[in-house]
């Protein structure tokens, strides 16, 4: 178990497996799995994050994300996205309940996610902007629950 | 050359030895090696601790991904630099040499070499921003590590 640090306190929530179905901007559906899971005694949290077809099992999305605090305590991300490449997103300001995020992108592009827990559902937003004055390409949205398992005989 | 993932799927698993720190100190370093990303990644833990593993000097998480164009980098979250975007410098068949600069500015480099078949020297310094470049005097971590096998019990 990790230390509760001002970090973790911010994902205390979120930290394991969560699993829902995913739609990416490109409108291809799948299954997404996420996985929060901290290190460094509550100093860094990571996000694994993948998307498969649930017909074929095979993975169309894939991506990392390396959670951290600034000095200012607002949350940093150092993010990988297999489509996309590399980012740096900053939290901004949004509602108590929601962590967003922005950076920009390689190509001019911006990037904004939004996480927001709704009683036992994790909400995921994600969006791509193209430019200053670009228009708005369409969402990444996924409705993710923690998923559930029989227990085994050697529990 | 320019080196893939691929070039460094041997090195999976995990790695320890002890060395030096940058500052001297003599330091116990573990680090592993996963497949990341559905195998198109390459997820590296670092640790390097105090002798008796009391003391954390440095801690790396990091993971090697190819862009979209193609180039191989890291993106990293150090226990002294913070995040980090490591560029993974061409280098020989059995180097893995990334450089990067941390958001305060460090200039940052980690280079792991494939000294034999179970061996891996590694290699880091950081230095401040506007620092000298350092010759092959200046000091850095350095270890050789082996491959941390599972203890075997003794045959009976």
């Amino acid at each position: 178990m990790a230390m509760t640090t001002p970090l973790v306190s911010r994902f205390q929530s979120m930290l394991g497996y969560w699993r829902g179905p995913n739609q990416l901007e490109t409108g291809r559906h799948g299954l997404l799995e996420m996985h929060f899971h901290s290190h460094f005694e509550g100093e860094l949290v990571q996000l694994d994050a993948y998307t498969w077809d649930t017909v074929t099992g095979e993975t169309f999305s894939a991506g990392t994300g390396l959670f951290a605090l600034k000095h200012d305590g607002r949350l940093i991300e150092n993010l990988y996205v297999g489509r996309f490449g590399f980012c740096m997103l900053h939290e901004t300001d949004d509602e108590p309940d929601v962590l967003a995020l922005l950076g920009d992108l390689p190509g001019g592009r911006t990037m904004s996610v939004s996480l927001r827990l709704e009683d036992d559902e994790l909400l995921l937003t994600s969006q791509l902007k193209a430019g200053v004055v670009g228009k708005d390409l369409p969402r990444t949205v996924a409705r993710l629950k923690r998923y559930d398992r029989p227990p085994g005989e050697g529990a | 050359m320019n080196n893939g993932i691929a070039d460094y799927l041997p090195w999976v698993g995990v790695w320890a030895g002890v060395g030096d720190t940058q500052a001297g100190q003599q330091t116990a370093i573990r680090t592993d090696f996963v497949p990341a990303l559905d195998g198109t990644g390459l997820q590296m833990h670092f640790e390097a601790w105090d002798t008796e593993f009391k003391t954390l000097y440095h801690g790396v998480r990091a993971v090697l991904a190819p862009a979209p164009s193609g180039v191989l980098r890291a993106l990293a979250y150090s226990t002294i630099h913070g995040p980090l975007l490591l560029e993974l410098t061409p280098d020989d068949e059995g180097v893995m040499a990334l450089a990067g600069e941390s958001l305060g500015r460090n200039h940052i480099s980690v280079t792991f070499v494939q000294d034999a078949p179970a061996e891996l020297l590694f290699m880091a310094f950081w230095r401040p921003a506007g620092g000298n470049v350092p010759d092959g005097d200046d000091p850095r971590m350095t270890c050789r590590l082996k491959p941390a096998t599972p203890w075997n019990s003794p045959t009976v």
